[in-house]
């Protein structure tokens, strides 16, 4: 019986491995295999070992890139998620309008990031945006600063661009809260809780994994952003917004180094699964329990 | 028994794989007819995959249009189907081409997009060379002068072929500088210093001189830059005419940088640094900015309502670059990606066309697009119909200096980093040293 559930088992796992293999496993290894050569735009690839990482590391660019990518990274997991957590927190309690909220808090997630990007660049344009307004409004005198053009305050206007907007997370959370046991919730009514008792004792251990989940969603959502950065600032001014897939496309189709392109990409692949893991290790379960994390 | 069961399974997936081969083979001929991708059709027609730019807001797109269009009509196009996919935007274009050299599978018909990638589409082999065509054609030949045929050469052999001439200057709002109390001059201003001092009235009268982006290209900033580079001395000349520079760490590209930096701080919009070409233009057409460089294909929009008001045609005036400066260079050409010989007739027969005298003609008229043949005489109606276009054709025999421009002369990646660096230059965040180092930093990585 055992056995016979195991080749059910293998059956509907292999079409999902045989799309895997061919959807991602060869694509990495194949970008794995050309990292090691020379491989541009009008040169068939030419074994030349470490070379292209010898380029990369020796790079400031790339380094600058890398910094980037690991503070959007820490920024994603920590202050994304929370804003999205506390937005969970604040919608479970049901106050007055919350189903509206929910759905006006999830339009942003739900435009196309390409489209987002365009309307940022036109709502922070100094000299005819939303901004300059906003900066009259306030009284706010001189001229009003160019947010995405200036590398000063590049770096945190393109962030803003999408870190506030959480409604994923909030979702996935509300989800994770709606599956708890109302009489938990009645018993600590009864024992006189308060909302952020509540919150505190009840919400946020049964939360854990959830937020596990979310964090790793975000630091790969974070490896691996492009549009909205390639959208408003191209990665600049400067090296302000560069991160690594914009370094990337950079060397791929504005160097046609593609060998060098894919030694960016093994350090992302890299980035990434270590990043996975890490937070595997940190959310996994002190009382040892088996959870989706671990 | 298992042994003779396993041969009997081999047997029958040998003989099932034989069939499906066999009948690979005998479907070829019949699907050719109406592969668009195979070769030439059995009925004699031929499909030629284009991916075509010019589309819905594009300056050229009826001008395309128009050509294919009339090409299935005439004698070489009859038998000729076009099967087209869409890119808007020449951005979108380049990156696609590039990636489509890269995979080998490029139209047959490959449009220049501004950027020049003839080299690397002759290096990676996948384009068609031209040569033995334009020897067959001698009368063909002879309409291109030997710089626009060069241009488009690649170790001897021609790959490209150039539809149009680029040239830029710049336009002027006569409005404005009546209003700033300057008198525009005839043809340009006689130095850097008089345009300068221009800038400071305009200024003084509360006008945006200048208009500047740093977005995309950077266009509109390196059409300044490169007048300020050729215009300095011969030494600037000689480097703005020089394809793929690697230095731009000497006197003349470091000085010029310099004014860039004070055009950028001083005499521009606010949002120019990190800013697109379209707003900018917005800008002029508004009448928010006096004076602004381009190229003769914006003249079309001067006349189109839905960008500029009504009557913004009449308030245009063009003059050169300080110090009679103009940027000319040929264009990278359309290449031929085919490689079966009767669709590279096809494509041929279809580039022939493009160039013909009346279509450059056409050309000018519907686009702007200067004709890239010296033997193109520009019909007097034409120039009467449209008097700021025959005031470009005459301005052009005025420059004293020509030179060409980044899209055409330098590499890819020094292009994006001129747009991406431009702005720490206008908020002295970096000095006009360091970006020019930045920029040599950048051509080394090819």
């Amino acid at each position: 019986m055992i056995r016979r559930k195991g080749v059910w088992i293998t059956l509907f796992i292999l079409p999902c491995m045989v799309l895997f293999a061919f959807v991602y496993a060869a694509p990495i290894v194949t970008v794995a295999a050309t990292s090691l050569t020379r491989y541009t735009a009008f040169e068939k690839p030419a074994f030349t070992g470490f070379a292209n990482f010898k380029t990369i590391f020796g790079d400031k660019d790339f380094l600058i890139s890398v910094k980037n990518t690991v503070v959007w990274v820490l920024l994603q997991t920590t202050l994304h998620v929370s804003v999205g957590l506390v937005m969970a927190l604040m919608l479970h309690r049901k106050p007055k309008g919350w189903k509206f909220t929910r759905t006006v808090y999830l339009i942003p997630n739900i435009i196309p990031t390409a489209a987002t990007g365009i309307m940022f660049t036109l709502l922070l344009n100094p000299t005819f945006g939303v901004i300059k307004d906003l900066f009259a409004f306030l009284g706010v005198s001189g001229p009003v600063p160019n947010l995405l053009g200036n590398s000063k305050y590049a770096f945190w206007a393109v962030t803003a661009t999408w870190i506030f907007y959480s409604a994923f997370n909030t979702v996935i959370f509300l989800a994770e809260l709606s599956a708890v046991n109302k009489d938990i919730y009645e018993a600590a009514a009864i024992d006189g809780a308060t909302p952020s008792q509540v919150d505190r004792h009840i919400n946020l251990p049964i939360l854990k994994n959830a937020v596990g989940t979310c964090v790793i969603l975000a630091s790969v959502a974070m490896v691996s952003q492009f549009d909205i950065i390639y959208m408003t600032t191209r990665g600049g001014p400067g090296t302000s917004t560069l991160n690594l897939p914009v370094y990337l496309y950079k060397a791929m189709l504005l160097e046609n180094n593609y060998g060098k392109a894919n030694a960016v990409g093994v350090v992302q692949i890299i980035l990434g699964v270590s990043l996975v893991l890490a937070i595997r290790r940190l959310f996994r379960s002190g009382d040892g329990r088996k959870t989706a994390l671990n | 028994m298992r042994s003779k069961a396993i041969k009997k399974l081999t047997a029958l997936l040998l003989a099932g794989t034989t069939a499906a081969m066999a009948a690979g083979c005998s479907a070829k001929p019949e699907d050719a007819a109406t592969d668009f991708g195979g070769n030439g059709g059995g009925d004699g027609t031929v499909t030629l995959n284009v991916i075509n730019y010019h589309v819905g807001t594009d300056y050229a797109a009826d001008y395309y249009s128009y050509l294919f269009d009339s090409f299935t009509k005439t004698e070489e196009g009859k038998n000729v189907r076009f099967n087209f996919e869409e890119i808007p935007t020449t951005d979108a274009f380049n990156q696609k081409i590039k990636l489509l050299i890269s995979s080998g599978t490029l139209p047959d018909i490959v449009l220049n997009g501004g950027n020049n990638i003839i080299e690397i589409a002759a290096r990676s082999g996948k384009v068609a060379d031209l040569t033995p065509y334009f020897d067959a054609d001698p009368e063909w030949k002879a309409l291109f002068d030997e710089r626009s045929l060069e241009f488009n050469t690649v170790d001897g052999k021609i790959y490209g072929v150039p539809v149009s001439k680029e040239i830029s200057y710049v336009y002027y709002n006569k409005d404005l500088f009546k209003k700033a109390g300057i008198t525009p001059p005839e043809t340009a201003f006689e130095t850097w210093e008089e345009f300068f001092d221009a800038c400071e009235k305009f200024k003084a009268a509360g006008i945006t001189p200048l208009g500047m982006d740093t977005a995309d290209s950077g266009w509109l900033s390196n059409l300044w830059f490169s007048a300020l580079i050729a215009t300095q001395n011969a030494n600037g000349e000689k480097w703005m005419n020089t394809a793929y520079p690697t230095d731009y760490e000497t006197p003349e590209v470091i000085g010029a940088a310099k004014k860039l930096q004070k055009m950028l701080a001083e005499y521009t919009t606010a949002d120019a640094a990190g800013g697109k070409y379209d707003p900018m233009a917005t800008h002029f057409f508004n009448g928010e900015v006096a004076m602004f460089p381009n190229g003769p294909w914006m003249i079309p929009d001067f006349k189109n309502t839905e960008k500029a008001p009504e009557g913004f045609y009449d308030k245009v005036g063009i003059m050169l670059m300080p110090k009679y400066g103009m940027s000319l260079v040929p264009t990278p050409g359309d290449m031929v990606g085919a490689s079966d010989p009767t669709k590279i007739k096809a494509a041929v027969a279809f580039l022939k066309y493009e160039t013909t005298v009346e279509n450059q003609i056409k050309a000018l008229e519907m686009t702007g697009l200067q004709p890239v043949s010296p033997q193109v005489i520009v019909p007097a109606e034409l120039k009467a119909n449209d008097p700021l276009m025959a005031e470009v054709l005459d301005i052009g025999a005025k420059a004293k200096t020509t030179y060409g421009q980044n899209q055409a002369y330098w590499y890819q990646n020094v292009i994006d980093a001129f747009s991406v660096i431009l702005p720490d230059l206008a908020y002295y965040n970096i000095t006009p040293e360091e970006f020019c180092a930045k920029l040599s930093e950048a051509a080394r990585k090819n």
